[in-house]
């Protein structure tokens, strides 16, 4: 048979035959008429789109524990202090030079006077969480990060801070 | 609202018009010419405003088919989406390729479009058949088989004068496709006609319409055959999927609209969609009673309505067969006109012959 009848849809073996070619055309119509059938059940499916940030705002959007989002620094609340010693790991396992950190008193008092994250820094690689002697640091599933100013992308210990209030442990997967 | 009180309207302007002519000597033919032109305008203008709901209704058809949602942003359910991308196209840059043939460039659109709205003049819109656009010819089938084949002569003219081998390729392709496919598609026409017994659009949805909804050419078993083969070449008449290899996107980039943009760009694409409801409106006429209602005479919704369902109902089943089968290969669509359709259309040929005679 040549290329123009060469329409089938199985690897039948076929042959010159008008039978083999009527069976042609049969085979070919019944698998058109199934794909059809496809095509008409998924139109009249739901659709799988969440319209975002349109649609409805209650609708819990987070992702789960794990997601590498914004970063927190988490507050100790026995002790009332952040759990920061300001050892500054973080800052020289950066590979992006993203983190700075100032200290601020001696042996165990050390602290963190000053924290800053630039985010639109950040390539998301967690080693800052991963190096932290006391899991100070961690990454939350926020992602809602968008400003119009790079600026804003900087994070100050303040901002920090804040985030870490409802987290009590590092923020990863089991 | 009755379409019979626009005729009166109409009339009455007429009229009063004719007799304003005849009071200061002029020429009565002056009014002609004046409603002549304002229904060509009506028409046209119709048909670009369907053309972009076409195109609303095709995104969304696909997005629905693959469970997504399509435009939904501009306005509601995405309505203005396609009147906010005209605007913008608008506003693009005319770019001429070095080396292209200007006048055929410029031409070709041009062409492709006037093609195809000289096909809208005989459609019928409604019982009282002459709204001032629509001409009540006795060929009215020939001539729109004639005009609307004229089209192809744009593609070839847009393709050769781009100066860029995609856009000839898809051009040429487009000139073999459309010129095979004319064959099943009057084989599947001269069906109609036999059984009709004349050629104008008119008179072929009055014979339909006279005999209740039973009457209709898609509910006589023997002309099912060519109202198949009629789907199929309608489909490949449009140069859309699975019959699109003019533009083939993955071989082709954009075939014989590759070098075009703007205005120029925007004008190809109002066509092919325009075309796809031509063939609905051509469809509904020759096989489903036109402006006819199916609930008999005594409905009241108006006839011109009743078209536009119809000819959405062919619509939406080409957009089903084009989000449903993939493309087929140069020599598959060869093949299936030669080998398949052109024989299916004589054996139809047969059977109405037949059918003529005996019932």
């Amino acid at each position: 048979m040549d290329a123009g009848l060469d329409m089938r849809t199985t690897g039948t073996k076929s042959d010159d035959s008008i039978l083999s070619i009527l069976r042609l055309i049969v085979q070919g119509i019944v698998s058109i008429a199934k794909s059809h059938w496809v095509t008409l059940v998924n139109f009249w499916r739901p659709t799988v789109c969440e319209r975002y940030p349109h649609k409805d705002k209650s609708l819990d959007y987070k992702p789960g524990p794990g997601y590498k989002g914004d970063f927190a620094l988490i507050t100790d609340k026995e002790k009332g202090r952040l759990r920061c010693i300001a050892c500054q790991s973080c800052e020289r396992a950066c590979p992006n030079h993203c983190i700075r950190v100032v200290p601020a008193g001696k042996g165990k008092d050390r602290y963190p006077a000053e924290f800053y994250i630039d985010v639109g820094l950040c390539m998301n690689c967690e080693i800052c969480v991963e190096v932290c002697p006391v899991d100070a640091l961690t990454m939350t599933p926020d992602y809602e990060c968008s400003v119009h100013d790079p600026r804003d992308l900087i994070r100050n210990i303040k901002q920090l801070t804040e985030r870490g209030m409802e987290f009590d442990e590092v923020s990863r997967v089991r | 609202m009755d379409s019979s009180l626009i005729f009166t309207i109409g009339n009455a302007l007429r009229t009063w018009l004719e007799g304003l002519c005849r009071a200061h000597g002029v020429p009565t033919l002056v009014v002609d010419i004046l409603a002549w032109g304002t229904g060509a305008v009506l028409v046209v203008v119709l048909g670009l405003l369907v053309a972009l709901f076409v195109i609303w209704l095709e995104r969304k058809v696909a997005g629905y088919i693959q469970t997504r949602l399509g435009p939904t942003r501009v306005g509601p359910v995405g309505i203005f989406q396609t009147a906010m991308d005209a605007l913008k196209i608008l506003q693009k840059e005319d770019i001429i390729p070095r080396g292209a043939d200007y006048w055929l460039h410029l031409a070709g659109p041009v062409l492709y479009f006037t093609a195809l709205v000289l096909g809208f003049a005989v459609i019928p819109w409604d019982v009282k058949a002459t709204l001032a656009a629509t001409v009540d010819l006795n060929v009215g089938l020939i001539y729109v088989i004639g005009v609307t084949s004229v089209g192809v002569l744009g593609v070839v003219m847009s393709g050769w004068g781009s100066n860029n081998k995609w856009s000839l390729l898809g051009a040429m392709r487009a000139a073999a496709q459309i010129i095979s496919y004319d064959v099943p598609l009057l084989l599947a026409l001269i069906c109609v006609v036999m059984v009709a017994g004349t050629l104008s659009l008119t008179r072929i949805v009055e014979l339909q319409g006279s005999a209740g909804i039973l009457g209709w050419y898609v509910f006589k078993p023997y002309l099912w055959l060519p109202f198949i083969i009629f789907v199929i070449c309608g489909t490949a008449e449009v140069n859309r999927t699975p019959f699109d290899i003019p533009e083939a996107e993955s071989e082709l980039v954009a075939g014989f609209h590759t070098e075009y943009s703007g205005m120029k760009f925007a004008l190809f694409f109002l066509t092919e969609f325009d075309h796809m409801w031509f063939v609905g409106l051509l469809g509904a006429t020759l096989f489903l009673g036109g402006w006819y209602s199916p609930l008999g005479a005594a409905d009241p919704i108006p006839g011109f309505v009743w078209l536009m369902i119809k000819s959405f109902i062919f619509v939406l089943v080409l957009q089903w067969f084009r989000w449903t089968l993939p493309r087929l290969r140069v020599d598959q669509l060869m093949g299936l006109a030669w080998k398949f359709l052109i024989p299916a259309g004589f054996v139809a040929l047969a059977i109405v012959c037949v059918a003529v005679l005996f019932i």
